[in-house]
């Protein structure tokens, strides 16, 4: 009978702790912290989308894998021609040549070499599109790409139709995943995180109130900003100012009385290096000493060149500690500069990362895009992957939840430190 | 005795746990909770069962007598985008190739003949001509007279070579490409790009086009649904009210999401079909339909197309057919030859709204559904594994 | 008194004497350049009179002529109905009493007359007025304008007489119209630069004809589409290619409708010019179409080994089916061919041996019965009901020939009582357009230069390179202000162009007389007119986007703001009126076959219709140029621009027409710009800042 009446009170504890597991509360969507959550204070949600996976039920598992290749096929989509961000485009192509390479001298795909076809998307109109529709005449087996958002969107969606497995590693529009197209993954923190990172730091532990934003008139600014907008409003701190620049400006006049008219607390610029550093040395020279905080971009050397000592104290957020203390990390950057004579960046290091995960996916589900898709999807095989860029954390949509860093300026050099909103979710 | 009452009790508090504890559990299942009564599972129905799915489908078309077609009966890929009923003859867009159905025969046309490119992901027929509009990877190409004439970005006044979706309107061509709508005036040999310079759109991605009423209505990724008035040249857009990406607020007020894959307009009334569900819009009011609300088979839609009252969802899961009134669905077995004719008598579910099913012999060649068309007469699909044709039932 | 005016006269004498030699000397220098020989005669008037191309002198010295282009004939063979093509005129003549007893002015540059099988109705295609005349025959006015699109040419009606069908030659289109409402019903893709209609006997099928070739890639080979409209059903039902031909001008059925016939002509474009002693270079003939789904497309040659029947027109069958008659325009005959013969020939010939005879110059005595000599330049006939009489429009003699079918002859003419002076200008336009000034009578100025423009294809004119060099024609419409002439620019005339050089590279046979070439020259630089822009701006009122892209052509800056160097903005190169600088300039279009040279900038005046572009014709397209051949931005800067204004900048080109309508450029708003022109000392023809009438309405 006690044993009896003991398996009982066993069973009870043990289904009561699986209610309660079952009942755990879920991390919001994109780690949004409770108070930011979209109308989360007044109705909750008829519905939410991200809550699983999305599956792809079409076919193509059934086709058998090709056995006369010589080569095994991986795209390469990003900024190598006619734009500003053919540096960052580079470093993610030297990235991705240096996981091919020493994959290559790793017995590449069963002793068949890989090889990266590279595509520039920033050719003519709408070139990424054109240039995914070349992949799949080439007949990759998965791509990496591409920075600028428009592009990326543009490729994503030729992606859907073609089938190709795609990841991403130097985009953090959070948009891209929320596609629900079943064909990408993110192996970078997205805007969210930056925008929750930044909310937090700025209203909760620098306790400031009043933000003026200033963003470049992209989608990268659009919508980069989107979510501290809305964050900003949510908890009851709406942005006093948003204001827009373009890239290639070099005179901020306007922008800048106006941001002296609202008289904010804090300014965060959104944009890239050389316009946000301009801005930086002619709101300081218009006498606006307030906090200035930053977007990921301006974790450039081309932002310290030219700000130079205003640069100080200002704090953004970074997709990766590039100062963690982390062995493959030290090991990937010593084998970075042996190979290209120079360290690597933040989009080099994550290209390595996602064009590794692709190799990982190629070997393990053999030469069929479609299972290649299923591994990369699967939120088993690579969840958690111990990456150059820190550990990824894939959420249901594919999006990187794992950690974003905060960088503040110190002396001409960037000091990365944890976000708080890393503090939030770990505490959870 | 009271020690085995006990015992008994025990035993019986036990199993009763146990099996309030597995429900619970079995609730964590996130499949659509319908209260589906299987009839006539076992096989062949009777004519008695289609005497039944018609009865339950009221003013519904429904198609059986499913034929599926693949590369081992002549078609050139088994990945197959888009279909067109055109006359007598059925036009196909696979990954490899323009497939012609004529006389029990299939014909392919690609690059060689002058497609721009093998995988045709749109097609549409000039009513006013006749001349067929392919969507191409590569370029718009129309086919006139036999001979084909590729329109590209190069070459031509055309957004973008990527073409999701085509729209003859009179004497106008639209496209919805990923460098913006276009829209080619054939008298004129007139390309304009609509975008977002000149446009209410985000962003210049384009994923569907459709006309009726007056009117152009774009779907486009990102930017919900664009309505362009041809009388004005006036443009107005429809976007999720909520402005979220990851969940919808309310239903029925609005387009369900910005990202939207499809849009068609038929009898006054404006479908439109996206990953995360569907609407119905009357020109005042909007319907959404989840496939935890309704007979919606998924809220992954590849496409839609509305002929008439009905329109035709091709999601990722099985054809859902709808008149704003009943849903009736059809769904192949995965493990089994046949399918199932799903029927929800109401646009969405209720306590009084039950989804009924019906085993049938024959069904979609695959239930990844990525395009449709039908008449009268029949249905055609196409699929992530073939082509299927269903006939009416009568 | 006397002695001091009998000195004046003498000293005035003695001046003039004195003067003679260095004048004498300075005009024959300037002749001998103008004409680039040393022996052209000295008379000013020669050039100076009839190369004048507007105002009362040129009105004086000229003259309108009829210029009969096609012609219908009543269903009772009494009444004759021709359309006047320079006069803009539709005439009613007499057939047997050979006079014109009416003359009803129509719209501008009329092509083609059809009547209604209850001979009530006319319906007249006015091509330079995109509309369609409905004429009551009975009170002879017009009763309704049928709006057509862009180049209304060749008509046909159906069996029923409800619907029209009409071939926009500009725009590429066939329109339907159902005549009971008047309105347009269908408007069809037909081929390029269609002519030339016809319907079969029962009525199921309409073939439509064209001129030029179908867009294919760079110096590949080229074909002319047959358009097959299904009268039935209203569509197209098949585009039946003839290869390696082109110039289908038009199209007629057998009674029975066993076979069809139209006439083309077969260019050997894509082999130098040299070739064209070695009879290879024009050919001339004919197609024949076997109706029906399987049915076979022969080319069958009218030429002879030695002679050249150049530029077929029209093709009549008639009634009993056994003969069809071809009017050859560039050798002033009428050809007469025994279609049981051409039967035969088919029937007992291999597919191999039909493909062969399309450049067999040795067939056509098996086939051609008899040449009949008329006229100046025979285009459109029509053959009696009763098959006894063929009209011919003997377009440059404003006559028509009547041509008794059994004997052959040519009976007798019947006088449209044009102008009759033959002047200057018409002269030349007869040079034009007759091939006997080219060895053997390949080819007429006309055949490369139909209607007086361009044929659209690529040529090899072999001089001191064989093989490099080719180019593409040019237009020869409204030239006179813009030389100099050839993409090369070395021809500072239209005389030195048509002279020695033309018969040594071109018509490889004497060069043309003095007053030949006079009157050559006269006609090119007075009498060649651009048709008016109707499609892309009938009204000099720009659309928005073509107002968008003219501040594109006009603009200084890139969209990036920064200044575009002076020679690579548009307006520089190419500033109104006639949108060329006359200058020779590089922007990077040299090929590996071409020499080291720049290009004339060519006009830019109705450009929408010049196409292919580029000297050597690959951009088959505006858009071409600049997104294919323009990689390094050598043409113009154009690669900051976004797809919409690229679209917008093509737009405004297909706009501009011709340089008279052009004083716009003249207002406040463009001065500063093309002052700024003039100070860098590029060209710029002020044209007295005259402001044009028809452009201020």
């Amino acid at each position: 009978m006690k044993k009896v009446i003991r398996s009982f009170f066993i069973f009870l504890l043990l289904s009561i702790s699986a209610f309660s597991f079952g009942q755990e509360k879920k991390h919001n969507y994109g780690n949004t912290p409770d108070d930011m959550v979209p109308y989360g204070r007044f109705q909750e949600a008829y519905i939410n989308f991200f809550d699983t996976p999305q599956p792809f039920t079409g076919a193509g598992r059934e086709k058998p894998e090709p056995t006369d290749l010589k080569e095994v096929r991986i795209g390469f989509l990003g900024p190598l021609d006619s734009t500003a961000l053919v540096p960052q485009g580079k470093m993610m192509l030297k990235g991705c040549e240096l996981a091919i390479e020493q994959a290559n001298k790793e017995g590449g795909y069963k002793g068949i070499p890989f090889k990266l076809m590279v595509h520039n998307d920033f050719g003519l109109w709408g070139a990424a599109a054109n240039k995914v529709v070349e992949m799949y005449d080439e007949h990759v087996w998965a791509f990496l790409g591409s920075i600028d958002d428009i592009n990326t969107h543009v490729a994503l969606r030729a992606t859907l139709k073609m089938e190709i497995p795609m990841v991403n590693s130097g985009d953090p529009d959070p948009t891209l995943c929320e596609t629900r197209i079943p064909w990408m993954i993110h192996v970078i923190s997205d805007d969210r995180q930056s925008c929750y990172a930044l909310a937090e730091y700025i209203y909760k532990v620098k306790k400031l109130k009043r933000v003026a934003v200033m963003r470049v008139d992209s989608r990268y600014g659009r919508v980069g900003v989107k979510e501290f907008r809305e964050a900003a409003r949510r908890i009851d701190h709406p942005i006093v100012l948003e204001i827009r620049f373009l890239d290639g400006d070099t005179v901020f006049t306007k922008q800048i009385q106006r941001i002296k008219d609202v008289n904010p607390d804090a300014v965060l610029l959104w944009g890239n290096a050389e316009e946000t550093a301009l801005i930086v040395n002619q709101l300081r020279a218009a006498g606006v000493d307030v906090p200035i905080f930053g977007s990921d971009r301006m974790v450039n050397p081309t932002f310290l060149k030219i700000a130079g000592k205003n640069a100080e104290g200002i704090v953004t957020t970074c997709q990766y500690d590039p100062s963690a203390d982390n062995p493959k990390l030290e090991k990937f950057k010593k084998e970075f500069y042996d190979r290209f004579g120079e360290e690597p960046d933040v989009f080099a290091a994550h290209a390595y990362d996602g064009m590794n995960i692709i190799i990982a996916a190629i070997r393990k589900a053999g030469l069929n895009r479609y299972k290649i898709r299923d591994v990369l999807t699967d939120l088993k095989t690579f969840q958690g992957y111990e990456g150059v860029t820190g550990k990824i954390i894939f959420d249901d949509a594919w999006n990187d939840i794992g950690s974003i860093y905060m960088a503040k300026i110190h002396d001409g050099n960037f000091i990365f430190f944890p976000s708080p909103l890393d503090t939030l979710t770990s505490n959870k | 005795m009271i020690h085995l009452k006990f015992k008994k009790g025990i035993q019986v508090l036990f199993v009763a746990l146990l099996i309030l504890t597995v429900s619970a559990f079995s609730t964590d299942r996130v499949v659509n909770d319908r209260d589906e009564d299987a009839t006539d599972a076992s096989g062949v129905p009777a004519t008695g069962t289609y005497a039944q799915i018609l009865k339950a489908a009221g003013d519904m078309p429904v198609y059986g007598h499913w034929q599926s077609f693949t590369t081992e009966n002549g078609l050139p890929a088994n990945k197959a985008y888009c279909v067109r009923i055109d006359g007598d003859r059925v036009l196909v867009g696979t990954s490899g190739g323009l497939a012609v159905y004529e006389d029990g025969k299939w014909k392919t046309y690609t690059t060689k003949d002058g497609l721009g490119h093998n995988a045709v992901l749109a097609i549409d027929v000039s009513q006013l001509t006749g001349d067929v509009w392919l969507g191409t990877l590569g370029g718009l190409t129309r086919w006139s007279g036999g001979s084909f004439y590729t329109f590209t970005q190069l070459n031509s006044g055309m957004p973008n070579d990527v073409i999701y979706s085509v729209a003859c309107d009179g004497k106008d061509v639209w496209v919805a490409t990923g460098g913006g709508a276009g829209h080619y005036d054939t008298y004129k040999d007139q390309w304009e790009i609509y975008m977002e310079r000149n446009a209410p759109m985000h962003e210049p991605w384009t994923y569907g086009v459709c006309a009726g009423d007056g009117k152009i209505w774009i779907a486009a990724w990102g930017g919900g649904i664009i309505e362009f008035n041809k009388k004005t040249k006036k443009f107005r857009d429809y976007t999720d009210p909520d402005e979220q990406m990851e969940l919808d607020v309310f239903p029925d007020d609005g387009v369900v999401h910005d990202i939207t894959t499809g849009v068609s307009y038929a009898d006054g009334i404006l479908w439109v079909a996206t990953y995360f569900g569907v609407n119905w819009y009357d020109g005042a009011h909007w319907k959404t339909f989840f496939d935890k609300d309704s007979g919606l088979l998924s809220n992954f839609n590849n496409f839609n197309r509305a002929v008439g009252p009905v329109v035709y969802y091709c999601t990722d899961k099985g054809l859902s057919t709808f008149n704003g009134k009943t849903w009736v669905c059809y769904q192949r077995n995965e493990d089994k030859p046949g399918g199932n004719v799903l029927i929800t008598n109401g646009p969405k579910l209720t306590d009084g709204v039950k989804t009924t099913k019906y085993a049938v012999p024959t069904s979609l060649s695959h239930n990844f559904v990525i395009g449709v068309d039908a008449n009268d007469k029949e249905v055609w699909i196409a699929t992530s594994h073939g082509v299927s044709h269903g006939e009416r039932i009568k | 008194m006397k002695r001091k005016r009998l000195i004046i006269l003498l000293v005035v004498v003695g001046m003039l004497g004195i003067l003679y030699f260095p004048a004498h000397n300075a005009a024959r220098k300037h002749v001998n350049y103008m004409t680039a020989v040393d022996n052209h005669p000295l008379n000013c008037t020669r050039c100076h009179l009839h190369m004048i191309n507007e105002g009362p002198l040129y009105k004086a010295v000229n003259r309108t002529y009829r210029s009969p282009y096609n012609l219908a004939i009543s269903p009772d063979g009494k009444t004759l109905y021709v359309v006047a093509q320079e006069s803009s005129e539709l005439l009613v003549v007499d057939a047997q009493e050979g006079k014109v007893r009416e003359v009803l002015p129509v719209g501008k540059q009329p092509h083609t007359v059809v009547v209604t099988s209850d001979g009530k109705t006319a319906f007249v295609s006015n091509e330079w007025a995109d509309n369609v005349y409905r004429i009551d025959l009975t009170s002879f006015g017009v009763t309704d304008t049928l709006h057509t699109g862009n180049g209304p040419a060749g008509m046909v009606l159906s069996k029923d007489n409800r619907y029209l069908y009409v071939a926009n030659s500009f725009a590429n289109e066939i329109s339907i119209f159902d005549l009971s409402s008047g309105e347009e019903v269908k408007r069809l893709l037909a081929g390029h630069d269609p002519a030339g209609a016809a319907i079969s006997p029962d009525g199921k099928t309409v073939y439509v004809t064209s001129r030029r070739i179908l867009k294919r890639p760079y110096r590949k080979p080229i074909s002319v589409e047959l358009t097959e409209v299904n009268a039935v059903r209203q569509r197209v039902k098949t585009r039946k290619l003839f290869h390696d031909a082109y110039i289908m001008e038009n199209v007629d059925f057998t009674p029975s409708g066993d076979l069809a016939v139209a006439t083309l002509i077969r260019p050997k474009n894509l082999v130098p010019s040299i070739q064209v002693e070695e009879g290879f270079m024009m050919t001339h003939g004919f197609g024949v179409i076997e109706p029906g789904d399987s049915g076979r497309i022969i080319q069958l040659l009218t030429d002879e080994p030695n002679a050249y029947y150049s530029d077929p027109f029209d093709i009549v069958v008639s009634p009993d089916g056994r003969k069809a008659f071809i009017s050859s325009s560039g050798v002033d005959m009428v050809q007469v061919i025994d279609l049981d013969k051409v039967r035969k020939l088919i029937a007992t010939s291999t597919d191999k041996e039909l493909k062969e005879y399309a450049n067999n110059r040795g067939l056509s005595s098996r086939y051609v019965i008899t040449r009949i000599p008329v006229g100046a330049n025979p285009k459109g006939m029509v053959i009696s009901p009763d098959g006894k009489y063929l009209y011919v429009a003997e377009r440059l003699d404003d006559k028509i020939g009547v041509i008794n079918t059994g004997t052959y002859r040519l009976e007798r003419e019947i006088d449209l009582e044009g102008p009759g002076k033959i002047t200057v200008a018409r002269r030349g336009r007869q040079v034009f357009n007759n091939a006997g000034g080219t060895f053997q009578n390949q080819y007429a100025c006309y055949t490369c230069h139909p209607d007086a423009g361009e044929d659209g294809l690529v040529y090899n004119m072999a001089g001191v390179g064989m093989g490099r060099n080719v180019t593409n024609t040019q237009t020869l419409r409204d030239i006179a202000d813009i030389p100099p002439y050839k993409w090369n620019g070395h021809n500072q005339s239209v005389y030195k162009q048509d002279g020695m050089r033309f018969s040594t590279f071109l018509t490889r046979t004497e060069p043309f007389n003095f007053d030949d070439l006079d009157a050559l020259a006269s006609y090119i630089m007075t009498g060649i007119k651009n048709p008016p822009n109707l499609r892309y701006n009938p009204d000099g009122h720009l659309t928005p986007a073509q107002k968008r892209g003219e501040k594109v052509f006009f603009r200084t800056h890139t969209n990036c703001g920064k200044e575009i160097p002076y020679k690579s903005r548009c307006y520089v190169c190419h500033p109104p009126p006639d949108f060329t600088d006359k200058l020779l300039e590089n922007v990077g279009s040299l090929s590996e076959t071409d020499d080291s040279i720049p290009f004339d900038t060519p006009q830019l005046n109705n450009l929408f219709n010049a196409g292919p572009y580029l000297h050597d014709g690959r951009a088959q397209s505006l858009e071409e140029i600049w997104t294919t051949y323009d990689p390094g931005d050598r043409h113009g800067i154009t690669s900051d621009m976004t797809k919409d204004q690229l679209n917008d900048l093509v737009e405004f080109l297909k706009s501009i027409r011709d340089a008279k309508y052009y004083s716009k450029y003249y207002s406040e708003e463009y001065k500063p710009l093309l002052k700024a022109l003039y100070k860098h000392n590029y060209y710029y023809d002020l044209r007295n800042g005259k402001e044009n009438e028809e452009n201020n309405h």
